[in-house]
């Protein structure tokens, strides 16, 4: 039993116990309150450069599971829970969410005060955090003069193309750091699936003539991302349905003339009721979201908004006026999270049988 | 809605029993009083004496009756009702509805049905067309199928994999399910049950014991937005009744793609029943192959919706209220402290919650403990914490009888008593798996033989390493803070180590190690709200300020037993309406889920913790209330507190050891209210039995009728004037009862003790005076006794009223012959005639 810190931007530190590994890391603290699948938010390249933590009391109940990957890389800096549990229960016996983190350099912080760190951030928005060995002044230092990677993209996704063969329509994935589950809704759907970089050009996408584009969930700011890319989407939208999620759908956005806010509290969780505007349907799903879509900022001639957070009131889905194309702000394939939207992939496959019917 | 609803008749939820308390009456009274503040005419029929509706409804709205169809459907007759409920009764209320609905009484009265369409009535009573529904809509659940050779119970064996369970029908001989795990064991089942059975069939089906078995709590707007408000994980696998096992909400041991598996069918079926409310759905899980089964589908208010409205803080009776009506999800407009958006919140904890059986073994010692499908228990209690260890020992807590949080030792057990209560578990099963984790028996091993998930052992042991290094190292810092974390008590420290409570309080403020109260709410801390419901934890935020102005502290009874424990509950609930009504802020100690007085309706604040003396004293201290009441007689904890020169504690009803008692026998009493000097009469009530019994012990008269038929003709007033002079000489005060005992044909008195509990809420019943308000008045010296005896004046007899017991032996298979006694009454039943002499 190791005590360790994890000390906030604004001065504060909360004394634990050290679980995983005993690096001293750095990164933006965001809380999520998904009441499962830690191992799914753990691996989920949205998070990179953050420090998570979990609102569930206890977390490790379930060790680490071959299912359960979002990505086989994790980039997260820090977890933090007030209870961490030290169970193994995969086929080898062998691997704990502890052994886990520590392979993978990433510290754990137990006996948080969890509630107190909700409703903290909460007040004072989000900010950088350290788990660290001393809470002295020289650690506080450390903090605020870390500056995070803006290259979170280029770190997290793919670099070179790939295919996952499929019987069905010809995808394109477009990888800004995306999570296993979209590829998994698309295999599902027998899909013929070619991941492809993020910046990957115009013309290289269209020759491969796909039936439908992809743009994936991400990590970091939109804003920071190079303006090619949107050139891109602009002209790819008028020629294959698009559908897209989280970073992707924030970058549709602007690529369509909307604007992107960073939230003072971002939303890490699945508790938020969703309203799905057309049927007044309402939907819970997986939304881990820092930025959003500017209210009212949308070009009324482009974009319509489809869906709307009921508790703060962000646009959580768009869709092109003239083009097959809609955008989602959470993520429909949940992992962690609902799949009370995972339809809207069938939806994303129906856009394109009817775009062939034209 | 096409026309207004004006009046609704609710079915109650009729007498407790084995898996029901008063959870149906709390759910009722909270939309009771929705309902009237829209100025709805609400008409209840009920037989439960114990239900705080009788003292909330007006007399000429309350039928006491059975629920049953022909009395129902007098009361719609008789009665202009708009619309009708079975939610707030359960299965024999559905019943009941179902029949009605069949003799077209619902359609012709032109009777809106809330909650369920007559569809999904019908389907909830005809179980052959609800499976069907569900196969039918890809739900997948356990079939059964009746074969007649061996080539059809291969082939269905193959299609729904093996093992599988066999099992002979209408059998020559008693004969149990034999369990199949390959073909040849399916030869020499088949051939056995087909052999056996006087038709030559043997039923199929698939085997699920050692499935886990889970459940979760779903409500539904009329345009089919839905909401999962809580899941519940069973300890015990598939074989074990859950209300039996030890419960775990949130679930702890699901992947997150089996958790939305399960939430998705909870949608899809509360959708196939077009449930307009809330939905209580059981599950068993093949954790090998991800597979869900349902196994049970409840549309009511249970124990489970109970749990999970206490352990999460969402308001599901408020909320499902107002669904009932027809209202969308969104549209719902929640009390002020609650966040305004917290209806639609999918509801999420950073709490943990245990609920773990009680049961009635300490009445029946002779009867067979093991644990298996049927229900054993007869109440529960919760235990909320912070961590998994420690919302499961305040649950342990909790279910203790002693306040004093020692725990049975059963370190004396052989190895072999020990595999063999592990394999086969009784009531001491959780207490058998510390002993065997304290043996160090390898948690693997444990999982093996249980089936249970290593979690638990898990965190079993983490509490017994923990409690081995308490132990070693005395008054230690670090001790204090890790027995905190595991939720063990001050009182367990000072058990350990021998010291009073007060030295570990002591020693913790000095390490800064303090306690903290968190609120029992459904955004994990997201949202700001002002919920009045609060667990202990020991972090460094405490969200529970103290009362603001004079406050009371009432010690709920905590779990449900034997005896008077329901009629305790609905004293404890009056006790608080009453204390707030004459100015006072309320607070509430109570662990029982399924109690009434745990209503948020009934006090301003509510602490879920275990009831022993140290977290009682952790209250007073951040409350300071005015005076701390104690419902119900409970000598160590009334001596204990009252050691405390700084508590100022009211027992009510009085101590029974203030009683004068020359016989313990008795045939009728004669009850008063002895005020100052005043000896005010209120009634005579007649003892009797239902058993063959002429002891005449008072302990086993377990039938009160009032007024007592007097056909000897005895002169009452002489009795009572020789009453009364006893009492005066007793010097006795408070609500009395003098009871006489015939001897030699004529009346003597037998004793004289303060009115139980159970008889004080008869009394309410049948005076329509509500004498906890007046004891309680009594007590703080505000009692207006002019309008007392009008009251009292105006009370007539024109009524035979009977209050039975209902006792617990036919459902617990004892054959033996027990006599029924007050201490082993499960529930009681109220029945009314006009009187005879009248």
């Amino acid at each position: 039993m190791k005590k360790r810190y994890l000390i906030l931007e604004d001065g504060t530190s909360f004394e634990g116990v050290s679980f995983g590994s005993d690096a001293t890391k750095t990164g933006e603290l965001i809380i999520t309150s998904n009441i499962n699948g830690y191992q799914e938010t753990i691996t989920n390249p949205i998070y990179h450069n953050q420090i998570v933590a979990f609102s569930q009391s206890s977390i490790g109940n379930i060790g680490i599971n071959r299912k359960n990957y979002e990505s086989i890389f994790s980039s997260i800096q820090g977890v933090v829970v007030n209870e961490y549990t030290d169970i193994s229960i995969n086929h080898l016996k062998k691997l704990s969410l502890g052994t886990f983190l520590k392979q993978r350099e990433i510290p754990g912080i137990e006996g948080i005060d969890t509630r107190q760190l909700m409703k903290h951030i909460n007040k004072n928005g989000v900010m950088k955090a350290s788990i660290v060995d001393v809470n002295d002044e020289h650690a506080f230092n450390q903090l605020n003069a870390t500056v995070l990677n803006n290259q979170q993209i280029q770190t997290v996704a793919i670099n070179k193309p790939y295919l996952i063969p499929g019987s069905g329509k010809t995808i394109i994935v477009l990888d800004f750091g995306l999570k296993e589950g979209i590829l998994r809704q698309l295999s599902k759907r027998n899909c013929n699936i070619v991941v492809l970089p993020w910046n990957s050009a115009y013309q290289d996408i269209i020759n491969l003539d796909p039936e439908g584009i992809v743009l994936s969930t991400g990590p970091g700011n939109p804003l920071e991302v190079n303006e090619e890319v949107l050139k891109t989407i602009k002209l790819i939208q008028t020629k294959i349905p698009l559908f897209a999620m989280g970073l992707g759908h924030e970058l549709f956005a602007l690529a369509n003339g909307a604007e992107i806010i960073k939230l003072g509290i971002g939303h890490h969780g699945s508790n938020h009721p969703i309203k799905k505007i057309i049927t007044n349907q309402i939907i819970y799903a997986n939304q881990s979201q820092d930025f959003a879509v500017k209210n009212n900022s949308t070009d009324l001639k482009n974009l319509i908004t489809t869906h709307i957070d009921l508790i703060n009131g962000t646009v959580q889905g768009l869709r092109h006026r003239e083009y097959p194309a809609f955008t989602v702000q959470f993520s429909p394939d949940g992992a962690a999270g609902p799949n009370d939207s995972a339809d809207i992939f069938d939806e994303f496959l129906e856009s394109i049988n009817s775009k062939r019917g034209q | 809605m096409d026309k207004k609803i004006e009046s609704i008749l609710i079915l109650g939820g009729g007498p407790s029993d084995f898996g029901h308390e008063s959870e149906q009456d709390a759910a009722a009274f909270q939309a009771f009083d929705i309902y009237k503040k829209m100025g709805i005419n609400i008409y209840l029929i009920d037989n439960n004496p114990f239900s705080i509706m009788l003292e909330k409804i007006s007399k000429e709205n309350l039928f006491i009756k059975p629920i049953n169809t022909s009395n129902v459907e007098n009361i719609i007759e008789n009665n202009q009702i708009d619309a009708i409920t079975a939610v707030f009764g359960g299965k024999t209320a559905l019943k009941v509805l179902g029949r009605l609905i069949k003799k077209d009484i619902i359609k012709n009265n032109n009777i809106k049905l809330l909650g369920l369409d007559d569809n999904s009535v019908e389907l909830m009573n005809n179980n052959f067309k609800l499976r069907q529904t569900l196969i039918d809509q890809n739900v997948h659940i356990i079939t059964s199928n009746f074969v007649s050779n061996y080539e059809e119970a291969l082939s269905i064996s193959n299609k729904i994999g093996f093992p599988v369970s066999v099992k002979s029908i209408d059998a020559k001989v008693k004969i149990n399910r034999v369990i199949c795990k390959n073909v040849d064991e399916l030869i020499d089942a088949v051939d056995d049950g087909l052999d056996k059975s006087n038709v030559n069939k043997v039923s199929i089906e698939k085997d699920i014991v050692g499935y886990k078995e889970i459940e979760t709590v779903t409500i539904r707007d009329k345009n089919g937005n839905k909401n999962l408000i809580s899941s519940l994980e069973n300890m015990n696998p598939v074989g074990i009744n859950s209300t039996d096992s030890v419960v775990f909400s949130p679930v702890q041991t699901l992947t997150d793609s089996q958790y939305q598996t399960m939430r998705n069918i909870s949608f899809k079926v509360i959708e196939i029943l077009r449930i307009k409310g809330v939905c209580h759905i059981q599950f068993s899980l093949n954790v090998e192959t991800d597979e869900i089964f349902v196994l049970k589908i409840n549309p009511y208010f249970n124990m489970s919706t109970a749990l999970s409205s206490n352990s999460n803080g969402y308001p599901l009776e408020y909320v499902a209220s107002y669904l009932l009506l027809n209202y969308e999800i969104d549209k719902i407009e929640l009390p002020n402290n609650y966040n305004k958006n917290t209806a639609l919140l999918e509801p999420i904890s950073d709490h943990i919650t245990v609920r773990i059986p009680i049961w009635p073994f300490d009445e029946f010692p002779k009867i067979n403990r093991k644990l298996s499908t049927k229900i054993k228990t007869i109440g529960s209690a919760i235990g909320i914490g912070r961590t998994p260890e420690a919302a499961l020992m305040k649950a342990l807590r909790s279910s203790e009888s002693s306040p004093k949080d020692i725990f049975p030792d059963y370190s004396d057990l052989t190895e072999d008593e020990i595999v063999s209560e592990l394999i086969h578990p009784t009531n001491l099963q959780i207490l058998i798996i510390f002993e065997a984790v304290r043996r160090k028996y390898p948690l693997s091993d444990l999982t093996e033989i249980t089936k249970m998930n290593i979690f638990y052992f898990k965190i079993i042991s983490n509490i017994v390493d923990g409690i081995n290094e308490i132990r070693k190292n005395k008054l230690n810092d670090n001790s204090i803070r890790l027995a905190h974390k595991l939720g063990l008590g001050d009182s367990i420290l000072s058990e350990i180590w021998k010291i009073d409570v007060n030295k570990i309080k002591d020693i913790s403020n000095t390490i800064n190690n303090h306690l903290t109260y968190k609120m029992i709410e459904p955004s994990a801390g997201e949202f700001d709200s002002q919920i009045n419901s609060f667990y202990s934890s020991y972090e460094s935020f405490n969200e529970s300020k103290k009362e603001q102005g004079k406050s009371v502290l009432i010690i709920g009874k905590g779990k449900n037993n034997l005896g008077p424990n329901v009629a305790s509950d609905i004293y404890t609930s009056e006790m608080s309406i009453r204390l707030h009504e004459l100015g006072f802020k309320t607070i509430i100690l109570n662990n029982n889920p399924n109690s009434v007085s745990l209503s948020p309706l009934i006090s301003d604040k509510q602490y879920i913790e275990p009831i022993q003396i140290s977290d009682i004293l952790d209250i007073i201290n951040n409350e300071n209330p005015k005076y701390v009441f104690i419902p119900g007689n409970r000598h160590y904890l009334i001596n204990s507190l009252n050691n405390n020169s700084k508590i100022n504690s009211i027992i009510l009803p009085p101590n029974q050891k203030e009683s004068v008692i020359y016989s313990e026998k008795g045939d009728f009493a004669l009850d008063y209210l002895v005020i100052d000097s005043k000896i005010i009469p209120i009634t005579s009530v007649g003892f009797g039995s239902e058993s063959n019994n002429n002891s005449k012990n008072i302990e086993y008269l377990t039938d009160y009728y009032v007024p007592f038929n007097n056909n000897h003709n005895y002169d009452l007033d002489k009795l009572s004037f020789k009453a009364k002079t006893l009492i005066k000489k007793e010097n006795i005060k408070g609500l009395i009862q003098v009871i006489f005992e015939y001897s030699n044909g004529n009346p003597k008195i037998a004793s004289i003790r303060p009115l139980r509990i159970t008889e004080t809420i008869f009394l309410n019943y049948i005076t329509n005076i509500n004498w906890i308000n007046v004891l309680i008045d009594i007590s703080i010296n505000q009692l207006d006794i002019d309008q007392l005896l009008n009251k009292i004046n105006e009370i007539n007899n024109s009524e035979l009223i009977k209050m039975e017991g209902i006792f617990p032996f036919k459902s617990l298979d004892l054959t033996d012959n027990v006599l029924p006694t007050r201490s082993k009454e499960i529930g009681a039943k109220l029945s009314i005639k006009k009187s005879p002499n009248k």
